[in-house]
Formats: C-alpha cells, structure tokens, sequence
C-alpha cells in the first residue's frame, strides 16, 4: 500500500528519508534547540490561533467584548488565549536565543547565508505578525501603539503617505485599520512565514547544520560517503529534541497556568483598557520584544532618521555573511576583541530592551543612545575588528 | 540602578499604594465580595463580562439588573464598566483607592481620594467606615495609614471595614480573570505530567545517546 502511494505521491517517503538520512554534527550542544522550539511554539500560535478565530469579532465595539466572553464562558477559551499571547512573548524569546546561536558559532557565514536570510526575513514577518496580533484587542495600548508604529512609515520618501493610507485603509488608525490588521495577521502573514519555514528548512538540509566548532563536517567522508563526525538526526537528535520539548513545555505551561499575564509582559495592564481615541496614555510603550527597535527610534531626536535607523537596526542583520572577515567561523576560535564585541552587543541589545519600555527621560535617551552605537558598533566595525583580531586555529575534525 | 529608580519614578503615587491581603479561604471571601459589591458598587458600576459567572449570580450580579448610563451622563464620564479594573489598575490600587476617602469641603461631594485626586466618585464608605481627614504635613512616600486619620467611626469597626473592602477587592481580582481556579487546578497535574515526562525522555535520551557516548570516548 504504501509503495503503490509513493510510486504516485512521494511526498512522506521523501521527507521520513530527509529526516533519517539527514547527518547532523555529533557536538550540536544547548544553543541548537532552540530552532525546534520555534517549530513547536509555531505549532501552538496556529492551532491556538484557529480555535481564537472561532470566536473574535474584528469590530471596534465587539473585539474586547469577543476576547473577554470567550476566556470566561468558553470552555477552555482562557487556556487557548493565554497559549497564544504567552506564546507570542515566548516566540520571541526563542528567536532570539536561535539567533544569538548564530553570532556565536558563525552559522550566517558561508555557505549558510540564505539559510540566515531567510531566517532574517522570517524575523521582520514575525514582528509584523506580533504586531498586527497586538491590535486585535482594540485596547488602549493597541490603539495607540498602531497609531505610532503606522505613522513611522509616512516618512518614507514619495510613497509613504499611500503606504500608510493602503495599510490602514483609512486617513488614521480606526476600526477599518482593525479589520485590515486582522486579515494580515490571520491570513497574509502566516502563510508567508509558513512558506518561509519550508525554505529554511530545505536551505538547512542543503547545506547542514554548523556546530559549536564552526567547521564543516562534510569535509571528512567515510568510505560510504556520510560525514565521520555526522550522525543520523533521527533518531538521535529526535529524541535530545523531544526531551528539550519536554523542558521547555514545562516553563511554557507553567507560566500560561500559572501567571498568564507574565508581570504585565505578556499582556499589558493598559491594554485591558478599551482604546479610546480621545485619551491618549501617559506612556505608549511597545511589547517587549520590540522595545530594541523602539528604543532607537526614540534615540534619535528627527523623527525621519529615528524610523531610518530603527528599519536599519533590523536590516543590519542581513548584511552579517558580508561584514564578518574572520578567517575562522566560532567564538570558540575567534580573539577576544570578537568576543567582547559580541559580549557588548547582547548587554546593548539589553540595555535598548530595557529603556524601550521605559518612558522617554533624559537618562532613558542617553541610555538608549550609548546602547544603539554599541548596538550599531558590534555590526558596522565587524570587517575592522574581525580582520585585526587574532584567532586560534579549529581542529580539523568536531571535538566534544 | 539608575534604570531601577528611574523605573520606580513612574509610578509614584501620592502615598504608597496598599496591597490588600487576601483570605485563605479565597472562594468564600469571593463570595462575600460578590454579595459586598452588589450591595455597595453594583447600582452604579456595571460587571459586563460576567455574564454566567457563579460568585457573581449568586451575589447578585445579573446582566438582567446590570447598572446602564448614557454616556453624556456626569460630564461624559459615567461610572465605568469594572470587569477588568483590578487587570488595568492593579489590585493595590484599588484597594487604596477605596480606603483613600477623606473629608475636603473644597470638593463638591465633600470626599476628595488621596489615590485619585478630583475623582468624580462620591465616597461610597461614609457611613461605615467613617469620616477620614488628611494628616498635614505630606511627603512622598507616606503610607496610606500615615496620611490618613479616622476621625469619626461609621456602622463598622476599622477591622470590619478592612475586611469588608478585602472583599469586594478580592472579588474584583478574581473577575477580571475567572479561569484562575480551573488554572489552579489543572496547573499542578500538567506540570506534573510533563515532570515525568521530562526524566522518561532524559533516560530515552541516555539510552539512544549511550552508543554515541561510548564511540567517542575510544
């Protein structure tokens, strides 16, 4: 039977060979979970997703109104909202370990640099996902934080003004914005980041994973041609995955049981508000997860170049395969003016989060300047720094 | 530092907020909130979401004799809907909010709130909790306590009274999230659940791995 379906389709015996054939490096170590925490925390955003969409009303008067009935009067309502706000939040923290992996062991470098973009792209569809997600309460938050983010892109030369006026579908952020955000963030977006999904995970398989080593398993072959520090991903790497699952379910769950709002992280206090156009609040702040970008943009006093270095903070990162001229791929092996950079790099990217959230003072600003050049810095000097600085030469094969 | 204080800045107060400590026995307390609020808040404010909930039919709050106000009503701000006032206030809030009543001629009901100063709200407490007045002089980071001084004893004694607010507070709490005792519930056996999933797929895991282990250690 299943012989006469392959011959026909061979879709799943393509892709149980993909998985059974495909040689992942013997040393991958905690950093390389975090890629198939993503797929699981995707699982959850659209299966949860699906079962929210049954029951919320895209309308300015019903959308609160259509949340709130639902997580009391639906059965299990509350658990699927929570799964899917927590694992907004958690998303992002995920993305962002997988992404840090990849400065550290040097996985955007040849010949993994559509892999990394790829991934690069995937990162602006999911602040995009999150961010139309974030207006479909219509709470005070979202209103107002639609209305900041939309008129960033008005200072687009030329097209700005039909941009703004395309994605909100009105002259400001009203209910017919709301409509429009809901059919990006259930329709549109998703299926781009599904897509792109595929293509991550086929760029993946053509080139293979890199490790902590940083160096290329497919240049030592057996005699039967698989690599001699490679082993199979399944069934080793399935079951290290399955156990992380395991580890990370168990935080995931725990805070969507047992503090669901996440200290006013995952869901804001003011966003239980209502969004009411004649009251703007003391302090619009974004999501945690974008208070970075939002942090530079705030950094800088013109509006205009404030929206050019806030796209530019998240751009940069595609040009990372160009800009690293190490002639070695892992901070195991790189100098140490790599390493503090690097090291610099995550307390700025901190530093941005924290100030982001944070009401616009004096000190907030200068904090967030001092952060956006070590943040720019780590990128921009890289060809500079990576070429003066000294390296230790990798061993020829993996060691553990 | 610097970012802690700058942090803590915001959210100062005239006073420090009080956090209301709630019984052991949430459920009953609930309930007393419920039967409270019903008697004190609920012929001005609305609770619109719930709607099946059983604290609440029966304290009874009932959509059926649910408050409803014109919305050009008190100079455009009617009593507001307090489903979710403990989500967006925060608990603490509230509950100084609701023992902040002090006597101030200047305000046109004769209660001004140390909380939320020109708040529209005639003091709803007067005649059991007493008349308040404020102590002079003020500073920062006074508590509650501190600045306040019961001047007059109502119906109830100032633990009474405290007991009484804890309620309806602790019934608000609870209604802008009625999942938390099903959380509560289930959350322990879930988390469980996968406890023993964890150590069945770390020992799966040494098992698979034990023939890696072994091979590199040659």
């Amino acid at each position: 039977m299943s012989e006469w379906f392959n011959k026909r389709l061979p879709v799943f015996h393509d892709l149980i060979e993909h998985v059974k054939h495909y040689q992942a490096p013997k040393n991958l170590n905690f950093w390389y979970f975090f890629g198939g925490f993503a797929l699981l925390l995707l699982a959850n955003q659209l299966l949860t997703g699906i079962w929210l969409l049954m029951y919320y009303t895209p309308d300015a008067d019903l959308a609160m109104q259509s949340i709130e009935l639902m997580m009391r009067e639906v059965p299990f309502g509350w658990m699927f909202r929570y799964l899917h706000a927590a694992g907004a939040s958690f998303f992002f923290i995920v993305i962002y370990m997988h992404m840090f992996r990849a400065l550290l062991y040097g996985s955007y470098s040849s010949p993994r640099e559509v892999l990394w973009w790829t991934g690069c792209i995937m990162l602006v569809l999911f602040m995009a996902e999150a961010y139309t997600g974030y207006i479909l309460p219509w709470g005070q938050m979202s209103y107002w934080a639609a209305r900041v983010i939309t008129s960033l892109f008005k200072t687009i030369p030329l097209i700005g003004d039909p941009l703004v006026l395309l994605i909100q579908g009105d002259y400001e952020v009203s209910p017919v914005t709301l409509h429009r955000f809901f059919s990006f963030h259930v329709v549109l977006v998703p299926l781009i980041i599904i897509a792109l999904v595929g293509l991550h995970t086929l760029a993946l398989h053509a080139v293979g994973s890199n490790n902590p080593d940083g160096v290329e398993i497919k240049d030592h072959l057996d005699k039967e041609g698989k690599p001699l520090d490679g082993i199979p991903f399944h069934p080793f790497y399935t079951v290290k995955d399955l156990m992380g699952a395991a580890i990370f379910l168990f935080i995931f769950l725990g805070v969507v049981f047992f503090f669901p709002r996440g200290w006013g992280l995952i869901l804001e206090p003011e966003n239980f508000e209502i969004a009411n156009y004649m009251v703007t609040p003391l302090h619009i702040k974004p999501s945690w997860y974008l208070a970075p970008y939002y942090a530079i943009l705030r950094a800088i006093p013109s509006k205009g170049l404030g929206a050019i270095a806030m796209f530019a903070s998240i751009g940069v990162f595609f040009l990372l395969p160009f800009l690293d001229r190490s002639p070695v791929k892992s901070m195991r092996y790189k100098g140490p003016i790599s390493r503090v950079a690097l090291g610099l790099f995550v307390i700025a990217f901190f530093g941005l989060l924290v100030v982001g959230t944070l009401e616009a003072t004096a000190i907030t600003v200068t904090i967030a300047r001092l952060c956006a050049c070590l943040y720019f810095g780590y990128f921009l000097l890289m060809p500079i720094y990576t070429k003066i600085d000294t390296h230790r030469k990798p061993p020829r094969r993996l060691t553990l | 530092m610097i970012i802690l204080i700058a942090f803590l800045c915001q959210f100062s107060n005239a006073v420090v907020l009080e956090e209301p400590t709630f019984a052991y026995d949430r459920e009953a307390q609930i309930q007393a909130g419920a039967s409270a609020f019903a008697k004190t808040c609920y012929s001005c404010h609305s609770m619109k979401y719930l709607r099946t909930d059983d604290f609440s039919l029966k304290g009874g709050i009932n959509p059926d004799n649910a408050p409803s106000w014109d919305p050009s009503s008190w100079n455009g701000h009617p009593p507001p809907d307090l489903s979710l006032i403990t989500a967006i206030k925060g608990a603490d809030y509230v509950y100084s909010y609701l023992r902040g009543y002090y006597v101030d001629e200047a305000h046109p009901s004769g209660f001004e709130n140390i909380v939320m100063p020109g708040s529209q709200m005639p003091n709803p407490f007067a005649a059991l909790q007493g008349r308040q007045s404020l102590v002079d002089p003020q500073h920062p980071d006074m508590r509650l306590f501190q600045a306040l001084k019961l001047e007059s004893r109502g119906s109830m004694s100032p633990q009474e009274f405290n007991e009484y607010v804890t309620s309806i507070v602790s019934y608000l709490d609870y209604a802008s999230d009625p999942s938390v005792f099903t959380r509560w519930r289930i959350g322990p056996f879930v988390l469980l659940f996968l406890a023993i999933m964890i150590l069945l797929m770390v020992a799966l895991d040494l098992v698979y791995w034990h023939e890696i282990h072994e091979r590199n250690r040659k």
